[in-house]
């Protein structure tokens, strides 16, 4: 019993040293704000992510500064009046892959997953579920996510004046290419 | 090792493990995070400061029209309606060609006394650093500008003058730093070449050092300042030095510039070295001005 209690904690031991950790190496993480009124759209490609592909533990920071816009005046607005990255620099995912065990990495083939996660944006922490659909080829992981998120539930305020002019809802778009960490 | 210690064991290695885990992608993400330069953007609502340029450019593919007026002094201001029966304007458009490239051509004139001629001018600012942190610390934000202005006044027949005397030249670097949200400061050495002036006391070549800044007060709206102080005895007798006090209005799409200032001119060769009121005189030199600008994005 103790030596293949010990065994096992080795096994795992060899495991942590193995190190299955991926990097992502390019990212786009985009949103869609607009209404009929007015395109409201940006762009960030500084977003840093690691994956844990044996735990299922992945961690998202996202520059917020680096949302880039049409206009100077819209990154502006997005900066100093709505998400404050002066106050609060970077949004923060935190999440866990579900049945990690299930998903293969090295198929080659199309999957879907989902990760539970907290979302820290604005100062705000929700609980959010991703459906994130993956590519793996060649050592190369690609995911994919779509999601809403309600401006309300991070507390981002829409003056009045311009209300017409800003979704409640901004549709977001993610996609992460990762391959093994090197140091 | 009896049953009950190592069922014990068993979740604190695991959760040990887990532990282990989380901590290792959350110090390669602050390793990571510490490779990162962050680059300071708006550090002014306009690409005018007030009279004379900010280091803001319209960005890449964006048109700009602008629309300035600097109306008559205040001085008696219920029978001019606040030295509106004055006028001098500008009607200018920008393109970014790069975020960092911009260019722009503006028309302005002026009806009436000193107001300025009829003039074409053109641009072209340059980006050269943008103010940073992180991995590459640069404490400001440095754009050069290169302007041109041309007279097309009609000067009566017999006075002597040469097409070359219609030109007048600027040369501006324009050094500013964020220092937070709401306070930035911007340094304008300048120098200007004009190929043509009246008095033998007015010099051609004119350096001056410009300072302005602005503070916001709310989200859509800053104070703003601009002062230029030239070399002393090169303006000529009767001209001063250009001085504005503005507030920015951010109206959503476009930027509302509303200012009080000595000058009528709307570009460098006129407000540097024309201005020929002194601001201390109070209403009598002051005039209420506007920048009025909409910009047209890529779609």
């Amino acid at each position: 019993m103790k030596k293949i209690l010990f065994l096992f904690l080795i096994v795992i031991s060899l495991d942590v040293l193995a190190q299955p950790i991926y990097q992502a190496t390019s990212s786009l993480i985009s949103f869609h704000a607009g209404t009929p009124v007015e395109d409201i759209d940006a762009d960030n490609s500084k977003a840093l992510s690691f994956l844990n592909i044996t735990s299922g533990e992945i961690t998202i920071s996202i520059p917020v500064k680096d949302f880039r816009f049409k206009r100077p005046l819209m990154q502006e607005h997005f900066n100093e009046n709505y998400l404050e990255s002066a106050k609060y620099p970077k949004a923060e995912f935190k999440g866990m892959i579900h049945d990690i065990e299930k998903i293969d990495f090295t198929s080659g083939t199309t999957q879907e997953m989902r990760i539970t996660g907290t979302l820290n944006l604005h100062g705000v922490s929700n609980e959010i579920i991703l459906r994130v659909t993956i590519d793996s080829s060649d050592k190369k992981i690609k995911g994919e996510a779509k999601f809403v998120i309600a401006l309300v539930d991070y507390k981002i305020d829409r003056p009045k004046i311009l209300w017409q002019k800003i979704a409640e809802n901004i549709d977001v778009t993610s996609t992460f290419t990762y391959e093994p960490f090197k140091k | 090792m009896s049953l009950l210690k190592s069922s014990i064991l068993i979740p604190l290695f695991i959760t040990g493990f887990n532990f282990s885990y989380s901590q290792n992608l959350d110090s390669l993400m602050k390793a990571s995070e510490s490779k990162e330069t962050t680059y300071t953007t708006s550090t002014f609502k306009g690409t005018r400061l007030i009279q004379g340029h900010s280091i803001e450019s319209p960005g890449k593919g964006i048109w700009q029209l602008m629309f300035s007026h600097r109306f008559g002094t205040l001085e008696d201001p219920l029978y001019t309606f606040l030295g509106m029966s004055q006028a001098s304007i500008r009607f200018g458009l920008d393109y970014g060609i790069s975020d960092k490239l911009a260019v722009g051509i503006g028309r302005s004139s002026g009806l009436g006394g000193s107001l300025p001629p009829p003039t074409y001018d053109t641009y072209v600012k340059y980006r050269i650093t943008t103010q940073s942190t992180g991995v590459v610390n640069m404490p400001v934000s440095i754009t050069i500008l290169a302007a041109l202005a041309m007279n097309t006044e009609r000067w009566p027949i017999g006075l002597i003058r040469t097409d070359n005397d219609r030109f007048a030249y600027t040369g501006q670097l324009l050094i500013a730093r964020k220092f937070n949200e709401k306070v930035s400061l911007q340094l304008m050495p300048t120098l200007l070449q004009r190929n043509l002036v009246e008095l033998p006391d007015q010099k051609q070549l004119l350096f001056a050092i410009g300072i302005g800044g602005r503070l916001k007060i709310s989200k859509r709206m800053a104070l703003t300042a601009e002062y230029y102080y030239n070399q002393p005895n090169t303006l000529g007798a009767g001209f001063y030095n250009p001085v504005a006090i503005g507030l920015d209005i951010d109206t959503g799409g476009h930027v509302f510039q509303i200012m009080l200032t000595n000058s009528t001119g709307l570009i460098e060769s006129q407000f540097l070295g024309r201005t020929a009121t002194e601001f201390t005189d109070g209403a009598r030199a002051i005039r209420l001005g506007f920048n009025f600008s909409r910009v047209f994005g890529k779609k």
